[in-house]
């Protein structure tokens, strides 16, 4: 977002600092809002071909990688924690600390990230791919390779999210160790914030979906 | 937000002389420089965060793929006076028609209205000096660009034939290089999603001091209205269109039958998209409209109200609607059903503006100027439009209908006779504001009448041609219909006849036409309080939302001060 | 919604007073570690349609718990909870919608039929 740069200065059109910053968050509300419509048309997908292939999809489903998975659930939430508790050391004006944190939730995202690719690969070694390339013998059903192209369409956006975190995160971390963030005024990072939380939230729907549907 | 003309309050204090004292305490002699010239210069323009110059900017983007897309329209017409193959082969011609709608539909309607004037005249009808994120405007220009660059590329390298519905299956397994045209479609839909966030924020939290919700001019709710349904639907189709391009080049097998998938669902996702995106190149004409007519018949909207909410219901209402093109595509009779029925309620909320819009005029002080005629031929071809459109949505009349020339007839009714003619009322409107400059009202009122002439003479013998069964995107057809092609066809150029002559005379009197005082048209209106052009932040007193946009009741408030020349 | 802009209040014009703390966050961490655990058992223990509507109860819960006090929109301005609502409003829309078809045709019969599809 418009973020204001190293002293914080009050745009021509903002009658405060703070009414800027009210501003930025609403934007960035509209923002979060327009990216769940994103992820609405392939959970959309997901409900109809569910609805049409009951059997395929619990059967596919039960060839994910809970463990990863799971794991994967709890590294998110705990990031999410950091990540609050970051904003949280900034308004307290502990530098050292936000810093920390930041870094703390960076190495959970990319925890995240690098087990997604370790499931990624463990499946396309068995040959499940999604549509045209999958050629996993023990499960052929039309509905199966449905939800193996939604799964990785589905874990795929979300973990370009992640990984677009990720980056954020990194300038994050930078400008607060360069001491960009004062109690009263850190509106980049209390954005930053709210984005790795909708990255956690989409998660926690995807969770339950793609790895748990009984 | 009366009905009724209320006698001027005695009390209220005589307008001050023309040419006010600057105040004390102000630098003397520090008149602002209007945002045309204050700082000369490509770069600055290239790099300008000023609301108005990205307008311009659009302005001159939406103008050249108006330009584009209406070329390829001369083309697809010439080659339609012929029955059989002539001028292209049948291939070119599929090419040539999808180039046609995409370019239309997502470099020319939807950005259109919001992204010049709404991007000129929010700020400036909230009294705000700019818009809340004026980078992100600064950016959606450039992704706008990108977009628009990708596509244009998409079409060079191989083109797409699927038409810009993009319908699956065809398109996953078309020969044609459907992925760039579909990505570049994406980003065209980053560039309104950036738009609309911008204008939500604005108007939420830059309204000036004392300027409430039910304060603000109708084409500010229109606006937002629009922005609401670009926020939340373009994510949709940017997902459905990113799909297809997947699927061509990967083969994802997503919509694909042949691995269980079902083509349908691609059709659900891209009109849940692109039946609100009709509302979204609709509602900002509609605002256009609410300012022309109580500015050029002097008289308070009759209802405010009405045409306030109205734009929220029909943002609303306008997702509620989206299956109704799937009636023949195999959706099941249930949905179809549900979804015939909730395409009645749109036409509530139209019919609302449309009849506050006549009640204005009654016993209205009426001028006869270029704005004004557009917005006569708006509401006859809205209406129209729109009446075709209730009909081709109710579920028996769809199936015969469907895929014929009817339906292009009637999308084209509503946005050519729609949004082009709001957009050219919007031009003819605001340019003395933007430019500084009168248009020649002779010539405006001449190509008004041709535009209106031209329109009706391409689409009456569509709707006729429809009718008859002749289907739509077809290259050649029977003899029978040579007729009514060939004045389709005339018609054509007589539109694209009044259009170049529209440009032409604009393009001249931007250098040599008469110098534009603040207000020529005598309005209300808040943009009209600052000179012309405005100078950089806007007003040269801020903007005091008292005296309301439409208080014809009260003397015009033509105390503005004036800029240096 | 009506009411002019500069009566923002106070409140509204800075996000921290809301801010749960520390020990809040931790807490609601906490809860999220449980309800997600409870989530694992819950699918082994109920499965069919009811596994599903307890699934998307918990993850609905979880998803509540996030946005209230992770991203502040239990104390923030409510122009943020109705933003976010009307796109969850839309999100359910475009579902339903397209569920109300899907689950009155058979996708499976009406084009793979003939393609064996069906185990």
């Amino acid at each position: 977002m418009t973020a204001p740069a190293r002293v914080p200065a009050v745009q021509i059109q903002y009658d405060s600092l703070e009414r800027q910053h009210v501003t930025a968050r609403l934007g960035m509300w509209v923002f979060l809002s327009s990216e769940s419509l994103l992820f609405a048309g392939l959970l959309a997908l997901y409900a109809a071909y569910r609805l049409a292939y009951p059997v395929e999809f619990h059967a596919a489903s039960t060839h994910a990688n809970l463990v990863i998975g799971t794991v994967n659930t709890y590294i998110l939430l705990t990031s999410s924690l950091t990540m609050a508790l970051a904003i949280h050391a900034t308004r307290r004006g502990r530098r050292r600390d936000t810093v920390l944190l930041l870094v703390a939730t960076m190495a959970m995202g990319l925890t995240f990230d690098v087990l997604k690719a370790v499931e990624y690969a463990e499946h396309l070694a068995e040959g499940i791919a999604p549509g045209g390339y999958y050629t996993y013998e023990g499960l052929a059903a039309h509905g199966a390779v449905l939800y193996v192209t939604l799964y990785y369409l589905l874990t795929g956006l979300h973990a370009l999210h992640v990984t677009g975190g990720l980056v954020m995160l990194a300038w994050l971390t930078v400008r607060a160790h360069r001491g960009d963030f004062t109690p009263g005024s850190h509106i980049a990072l209390e954005l930053g914030g709210l984005y790795w939380h909708l990255v956690d939230l989409v998660w926690i729907f995807l969770w339950p979906l793609l790895y748990l549907i009984g | 937000m009366t009905l009724t003309v209320v006698p001027p309050e005695p009390a209220s204090p005589e307008p001050p002389p023309p040419a006010p004292a600057p105040p004390l305490g102000a630098e003397p002699a520090a008149v602002e420089l209007d945002y045309l010239r204050a700082e000369p210069g490509i770069r600055s323009w290239l790099t300008t965060t000023d609301h108005k110059r990205i307008a311009l900017m659009f302005l001159v983007a939406v103008t050249l793929a108006l330009i584009l897309g209406g070329t390829f329209a001369m083309i697809l017409r010439t080659k339609l006076l012929t029955p059989g193959p002539a001028l292209m082969s049948p291939m070119t011609y599929n090419r040539m028609f999808t180039l046609h709608g995409v370019v239309m539909v997502f470099m020319f309607m939807i950005p259109a209205i919001p992204a010049v004037f709404g991007n000129f005249c929010l700020p400036m009808m909230l009294g705000a000096k700019d818009l809340a994120f004026p980078r992100i405007n600064l950016a959606s220009f450039y992704v706008y660009c990108t977009g628009a660059a990708l596509t244009l590329w998409g079409m060079v390298h191989g083109g797409a034939d699927t038409g810009w519905t993009f319908y699956a299956p065809y398109s996953t397994v078309s020969p044609t290089d459907v992925a760039p045209v579909a990505f570049g479609v994406f980003v065209l839909g980053v560039s309104s999603i950036m738009t609309g966030l911008n204008f939500i924020a604005t108007t939420h939290m830059l309204r000036t001091r004392g300027l409430r919700w039910h304060d603000m001019p109708i084409f500010v709710w229109a606006i937002y209205a629009t922005s609401v349904i670009q926020v939340i639907a373009t994510p949709v189709l940017g997902l459905a269109v990113t799909l297809v391009a997947l699927d061509h080049a990967l083969h994802m097998g997503i919509f694909d039958p042949a691995l269980g998938g079902d083509p349908v669902l691609f059709e659900h996702l891209f009109w849940f998209y692109s039946h609100p995106a009709v509302y979204i190149m609709i509602l900002p004409a509609m605002g256009v409209i609410s300012e022309i007519v109580p500015t050029f018949s002097k008289k308070h909207q009759s209802s405010y109200r009405a045409l306030a909410y109205s734009s929220l219901g029909i943002a609303f209402i306008g997702f509620l609607t989206w299956g109704h093109h799937l009636f023949v595509a195999g959706i099941s009779q249930f949905d179809a059903g549900v979804f015939g029925l909730l395409s009645m309620f749109v036409a509530i909320f139209s019919a609302i503006k449309v009849f506050t819009w006549i009640s204005t005029l009654y016993r209205g002080s009426i001028t006869f100027n270029t704005p004004m005629l557009y917005f006569f031929a708006f509401v006859y071809l809205f209406a129209f439009g729109g009446m075709t459109g209730i009909a081709v949505a109710t579920t028996s009349l769809d199936v015969p209908w469907h895929d014929t020339y009817f339906v292009v007839a009637h999308f084209h009714f509503i946005m050519i006779g729609g949004t082009l003619t709001a957009f050219l009322g919007a031009i003819h409107y605001w340019f003395p504001k933007m430019f500084g400059r009168m248009y020649p009202e002779r010539w405006g009122l001449v190509s008004a009448f041709l535009v209106f002439a031209g329109f009706n003479l391409t689409f009456v013998p569509q709707f006729l041609l429809g009718n008859a069964g002749m289907p739509r995107r077809y290259y050649s057809y029977p003899v029978r219909f040579h007729i009514l092609n060939v004045a389709s066809s005339l018609g054509a150029y007589l539109l694209a006849t009044a259009l170049i002559l529209t440009l032409a005379y604009l393009l001249i009197s931007l250098r040599w036409g008469a110098r534009a005082p603040a207000n020529p048209w005598g309005s209300r209106g808040f943009e009209w309080r600052s000179p012309s052009p405005p100078p950089v932040h806007n007003f040269v007193t801020p903007l005091d939302p008292t005296r309301g946009p439409y208080a014809y009741d009260e003397p015009p408030p033509d105390e503005v001060p004036p800029v240096s020349t | 919604m009506a009411r002019p802009n500069d009566e923002l209040s106070d409140d509204e014009l800075s996000s921290d007073e809301h801010a749960p703390g520390a020990l809040g966050y931790v807490l609601v961490w906490l809860a999220l570690i449980v309800l997600a655990t409870l989530t694992l058992f819950a699918s082994r223990a109920v499965t069919g349609g009811w596994g599903l509507v307890v699934a998307l109860a918990i993850a609905g819960a979880k998803a509540l718990l996030v946005l209230a006090f992770f991203m502040h929109l239990a104390g923030g301005r409510p122009v943020h909870r109705l933003t976010f609502a009307a796109a969850m409003a839309f999100l359910v829309l475009l579902i339903l919608g397209i569920l109300a078809d899907v689950g009155t045709r058979s996708i499976a019969s009406s084009y793979v039929d003939d393609m064996g599809g069906r185990p």
